[in-house]
């Protein structure tokens, strides 16, 4: 178990971080505290000491992940996990001017479970490809493939909302 | 058109998250659809800060449940310690009953083969019980404290 004085400068730093990413997948406040509170609470009884505060981190989004897939798994977690079929969303979106107000919750609830987890950790996280495909357990070239479709997505359903206009229109 | 994942997109979201796209990568992000995309997400996902409304729970209350739940699981291993100690202790106890009575320190063949099989026929079932209790403690540890 990590000395306290580390689990709480952890704790500061990363918190708000982890309830945002939480918050962002399952997209329900009531189960967000409790994924996040398991989630510390798997680090401090489960993580090997030796771990780097960056793997510490990282572990903390596997975590939170893999509790989330085992709650989706139960039926307790809505949504489909990967995207039902494959989407032809490779075509270049431009975004240009990004509108004040852009509902990113609704965007990313258009999403599946994996694909709002891999958005929100490129994305809002800054977490490299190879970090998230150890995060989500799936390959880095998989993650990279995947990230790239959720992202069009994601573009797609914020224009679709008339929220962004095209910078070459 | 068609597009395709850029190689400096990694670059280009750390840029855009540290405040400093400019220069050379700037330029590149110009030119080209994907990193322009990339940052944009970032810009958009940065700004808009999901979920921080929600109140987390202080490291105190996280510190006390997990203090609680290393204590519990120490206390779970020292109860199977013990009681693989009484097993190995009882049987250890029989074994070396069969070697020295009734005829003292003399071990003849025919009670080497009874101290055989009589080994054989206790050891299985202790080693199927320690099994047993080894599969319990561990899936209990695996165990997620969430439950819906």
């Amino acid at each position: 178990m990590i000395d306290r004085s580390r689990f709480e400068s952890i704790y500061r730093e990363t918190s708000s971080k982890v309830t945002r990413y939480v918050g962002s997948v399952i997209g329900r406040s009531s189960q967000v505290e409790d994924i996040t509170q398991e989630a510390y609470l798997r680090l401090l009884t489960s993580a090997p000491d030796r771990l780097s505060d960056r793997q510490l981190k990282s572990y903390l989004f596997t975590t939170a992940t893999n509790i989330i897939r085992d709650l989706w798994r139960r039926g307790a977690v809505t949504g489909d996990w990967m995207p039902l079929d494959q989407e032809n969303t490779t075509h270049a979106v431009s975004m240009g001017a990004v509108a004040e107000k852009v509902d990113v919750t609704k965007a990313l609830e258009s999403l599946s479970i994996m694909q709002r987890s891999l958005v929100w950790l490129a994305y809002a996280g800054g977490y490299s490809h190879r970090e998230i495909a150890e995060i989500t357990g799936i390959r880095e070239k998989s993650a990279k493939v995947l990230l790239f479709r959720a992202r069009q997505k994601f573009i797609s359903r914020i224009r679709g909302d008339g929220a962004l206009t095209e910078r070459n229109s | 058109m068609k597009t395709m994942p850029c190689r400096r997109e990694e670059e280009v979201v750390a840029a855009v998250i540290r405040g400093n796209l400019d220069g050379i990568l700037s330029e590149h992000v110009a030119s080209c659809v994907s990193c322009r995309t990339a940052a944009d997400v970032t810009s958009l996902l940065q700004r808009d800060h999901v979920g921080k409304e929600i109140d987390i729970r202080s490291s105190n209350m996280i510190w006390a449940r997990a203090t609680l739940l290393v204590r519990a699981r120490r206390r779970r291993a020292q109860r199977l310690g013990l009681i693989v100690g009484i097993l190995c202790g009882a049987l250890a106890g029989y074994l070396t009953g069969l070697l020295v009575l009734p005829s003292g320190t003399k071990v003849s063949l025919d009670r080497t083969a009874v101290l055989l099989s009589h080994s054989l026929v206790l050891l299985s079932p202790t080693i199927v019980i320690l099994a047993a209790v080894a599969v319990i403690v561990f899936w209990d540890s695996r165990a997620p404290a969430i439950r819906h």
